[in-house]
């Protein structure tokens, strides 16, 4: 008996604290939304897929969007298994840590809407509009992806007649 | 080689005498029954026997002469008697050891380098043993001293009642000694856990508080000293295999991969006596698939002990390390909501390390009353990274040597003296530190002062010469005072004074590469910090059933090493630098209690830390306030059952860059860790082979909780493990 009560006493000493799960996800995503406005789009053939692809410094000739995806310095909205629609107007985005491929809380410098125009899934990538500082510019402007927060009125222009200047080969 | 030849024959030139022999048994007091597995020791000699299960022994090969013979035995007081020992006789001796309240007759080595009843040492001491991380599956070092009073973890790093924080695996204000040597990386300066197989460990003493005077640089928050398994007396062989299965992650959405996590090792021991020479010989594998993404572990480890007994004052003890492990690099999460996988760009990140090392201790008793002892080690170290797009890994190497010669005199009744000098060299190179070269050279001395039968006074004092090579050249003095007040039987008063410093490591002044997330940027100016500690305890016996231990203690730190964070656009550069004087105070109790002949044993321990930048007026960083440790276990017959409650409370502050900057996102979600672990064991023997079965639930209640910002400590963790001893 004796011994059965010390032990049910040490038990409940142990026991007693330990009732909370402790840390629980947020679920508070964070990121940046906008409008994509379309322009002139050319033949289906040459927009076989749609992307916004945020990146940490600006490519340069030897990186593309592929290369820099896998060095973890840029991000990607859709995720790979979904797709942006084509031959609309504008869409509207909210590309967060929840729903896009590798976004951080960091600053981007360079947000693009990417565009592949051939068949080569790593190497057929250009700029079809940029996220720039001023309208009918196409100098880039940066986006700091803040903690748990939604940066609004991140909006890019598309005129698949006047596409900005590729920076990478 | 001839002066070689020389000491051994003047070494072995005491067997030329007829020798004679001690046959005796120890009882119970009480009982008078049989006392198997006393220890019986001829003090100041190599000489030593336990007792068998007729409580019987023997010690043969002894040379003539009057001896003090020591009986000792966890649970029961010591006892010391005078045996002639006459020429070609046996002599007969039979004592009864009367029974001991819990922990009064541990030994520790540590406080005084020599052996000290754990009562009689001045300064606050815990001793984990080998029983404790056997039972408790602890498959690491740094895993077994998450259970020790005062000490906390912040992730791989130890802090000692507050005295270090988080220093990205820089530097160390707690002092690692393997068998008494200083076991420390030359390169970063950090302890390597992995290094020491937790299978092979006899005890770890954790002394607590400044001790440079004794151990000179790192020692400044406090001493861990890892006793490695001794060669057995009699002929043993040792197999044990443990596998276990971490559970789902509590919510769906940190589930990162369909297959269950599991983790497993074997090792495998043997120890043989062949006369005067003894060797062990022991090997571990483990294998941990890891419940987070990249964050698996392959280590491999090989130990190796050799002793000689030349004569019965002198004796040689070799051992030798082998570590080789290979594991994935998890930094910090993804974020709270993707709390099991890393970032991106840190997915495939990896470690692989090679160490290993070689040691010597060298015993000789000149005569009744002095003790010479001569310890060396080399150790060799070869690690690196590699993350996404290296070419090849980011390497360093590093070889230290450590030297140390030491003699223990004891003059009259009323002094011991331990005198010393003690040399390290460390020689570096590798892309990550480049190449250097730093040692230094110092010189100690105590005296333990028997002033009256109750009080006991320590002077001692240590002068470093540090570090040729790193920073200035620096001259370091650190003395202590500490005295112990035996009150009355079974409770004494201690008070203790002591100063401790440290070096800057290589990896602080120098580090010009990077790891993971960490660019390090060099400041040469970096000079040595130092703290002065005082402490006040009393002990005393409770109901004769345990103990009760209560501490004040109080630690003034000057020019304190810490990480400087420097943002540079999207990286984190880091330089160390002298910026803080700090004042960590706090009191500590300790209890431990034993019931129905040690069938149920109970402990608790609480300490609180109050650790102020004196300079910033503000909390110091990754310094928990509160410590509570308990545990309880129940022994019926061959069945044990028992648990273990860790809580340690909520750092006040952290590193608030690496959040606000997005590095570690949702770095500051942090909570109180409330751990509760539980274990069931069956303990038989059959046809002469003992079988240790254990299954533990580790993380029972499944908290999530963090130590280190971004990591997510392991879920509920099952693991059942076999052990057979023939």
């Amino acid at each position: 008996m004796k011994h059965r009560f010390i032990f049910v006493i040490a038990l409940f000493l142990v026991l007693f604290p330990s009732c909370d799960t402790g840390l629980t996800p947020l679920n508070e995503p964070s990121g940046f939304r906008g409008v994509v406005r379309f322009k002139n789009w050319p033949s289906a053939d040459s927009v076989r897929e749609l992307r916004i692809v945020a990146f940490e410094s600006y490519p340069t000739d030897s990186s593309g969007i592929i290369p820099a995806l896998l060095a973890g310095t840029a991000a990607v909205y859709p995720e790979l298994e979904r797709r942006l629609p084509t031959f609309v107007d504008s869409i509207e985005y909210e590309f967060t840590t929840k729903n896009g491929l590798n976004l951080q809380l960091r600053n981007y410098v360079y947000i693009i809407l990417a565009q592949q125009y051939g068949p080569n899934v790593f190497n057929d990538w250009r700029p079809a509009g940029v996220y720039a500082a001023r309208p009918n510019s196409f100098d880039p402007a940066p986006v700091r992806v803040l903690l748990h927060r939604i940066v609004p009125n991140i909006d890019i222009d598309v005129d698949f007649n006047n596409p900005p200047p590729r920076p990478w080969r | 080689m001839k002066f070689l030849a020389l000491l051994l024959f003047f070494f072995t030139a005491y067997e030329l005498v007829a020798a004679g022999s001690i046959r005796g048994r120890v009882m119970v007091e009480t009982s008078d029954e049989p006392l198997s597995g006393a220890n019986v020791r001829i003090l100041g000699t190599n000489k030593g026997a336990v007792t068998d299960a007729y409580g019987e022994f023997r010690i043969g090969d002894i040379s003539p002469g009057t001896y003090t013979v020591g009986f000792s035995m966890i649970g029961f007081q010591k006892v010391t008697t005078k045996v002639d020992v006459k020429e070609a006789e046996e002599t007969f001796v039979e004592v009864r050891l009367k029974e001991a309240p819990l922990q009064s007759e541990q030994v520790v080595v540590t406080a005084s380098k020599r052996e000290q009843s754990l009562q009689d040492v001045p300064v606050s001491i815990s001793v984990l043993d080998a029983t404790q991380i056997s039972y408790r599956n602890s498959v690491s070092l740094d895993e077994a001293l998450r259970y020790v009073p005062g000490v906390n973890m912040t992730g791989p790093q130890i802090n000692i009642r507050g005295s270090s924080g988080y220093s990205l695996g820089a530097g160390s204000r707690v002092l690692m000694l393997l068998d008494g040597i200083p076991f420390i990386a030359g390169d970063t300066g950090e302890l390597i856990f992995e290094a020491i197989p937790a299978g092979h460990i006899d005890r770890i003493e954790v002394v607590k508080g400044a001790s440079s005077a004794l151990y000179g640089s790192n020692a400044l928050g406090g001493v861990v000293n890892v006793i490695t398994k001794p060669v057995a007396s009699v002929p043993e062989t040792y197999v044990r295999t443990y596998g276990g299965l971490y559970s789902k992650p509590t919510f769906d959405q940190w589930k990162w991969s369909d297959k269950k996590r599991y983790l497993h090792g074997q090792s495998a021991g043997v120890s043989r006596r062949f006369g005067d020479f003894g060797m062990s010989a022991f090997f571990s594998r483990q294998v941990d698939d890891g419940y987070r993404e990249n964050d698996f572990r392959r280590r491999y480890n090989v130990f190796l002990k050799a002793r000689q007994e030349f004569t019965s004052s002198s004796s040689l003890t070799l051992n030798a390390g082998f570590l080789h492990q290979f594991s994935g690099q998890f930094l910090f999460w993804r974020s709270l909501d993707s709390a099991l996988i890393p970032p991106i760009k840190n997915q495939t990140d990896n470690l692989k390390s090679t160490r290993y090392y070689v040691s010597g201790l060298f015993n000789t008793i000149l005569s009744d009353n002095t003790l010479i002892t001569t310890k060396a080690m080399w150790s060799h170290n070869l690690w690196g990274f590699q993350q996404m797009g290296d070419a090849e890994r980011t390497e360093s190497k590093s070889d230290g040597f450590r030297a140390e010669i030491s003699a223990r005199v004891s003059l009259g009744d009323h002094h011991i003296v331990t005198a010393g000098v003690d040399g390290n060299l460390d020689v570096i190179g590798g892309a990550m530190f480049e190449s250097r070269t730093i040692g230094g050279l110092a010189l100690y001395a105590q005296d333990e002062i028997t002033l009256s039968e109750k009080v006991s006074l320590t002077l001692g004092a240590r002068f470093d010469l540090q570090s040729v090579g790193l920073t200035e050249r620096s001259l370091q003095f650190n003395p202590k005072t500490a005295i112990v007040y035996n009150i009355a039987e079974g409770t004494s008063l201690r008070a203790s004074f002591g100063r401790g410093f440290r070096v800057p490591s290589v990896a602080e002044a120098f580090i010009a590469a990077g790891g993971g997330f960490v660019r390090g940027v060099p400041n040469t100016d970096l000079k040595p910090e130092r703290s002065t500690s005082y402490e006040v305890g009393i002990s005393h016996q409770v109901f004769e059933q345990g103990s009760i231990d209560v501490a004040a203690f109080r630690s003034d730190y000057d020019n304190l090493i810490e990480p400087g964070l420097i943002i540079a656009e999207q990286n984190l550069n880091v330089q160390w630098r002298n910026v803080t004087s700090a004042r960590v105070q706090g009191f500590e109790t300790a209890l431990k209690l034993g019931f129905f002949e040690d069938n149920l044993i109970y402990s608790l321990g609480y300490t609180y830390v109050y650790p102020e930048d004196r300079t910033k007026n503000d909390i110091l960083k990754y310094r928990p306030r509160h410590l509570f440790y308990t545990n309880a276990s129940v022994r019926l017959d061959w069945l044990s059952v028992g648990g273990d409650f860790r809580f340690v409370s909520r750092a006040d502050r952290i590193d608030n860059e690496l959040v606000e900057t997005g590095i570690v996102p949702d770095g500051d979600e942090r909570t109180d860790i409330l751990v509760a672990d539980f274990r069931l064991g069956a303990d038989v023997s059959l046809g002469g082979v003992s079988l240790i079965t254990t299954l533990n639930v580790k993380n029972a209640f499944q908290r999530n909780y963090v130590e280190l910002i971004g990591n997510m400590m392991p879920p509920r963790t099952y693991l059942l493990s076999l052990e057979a001893r023939f």
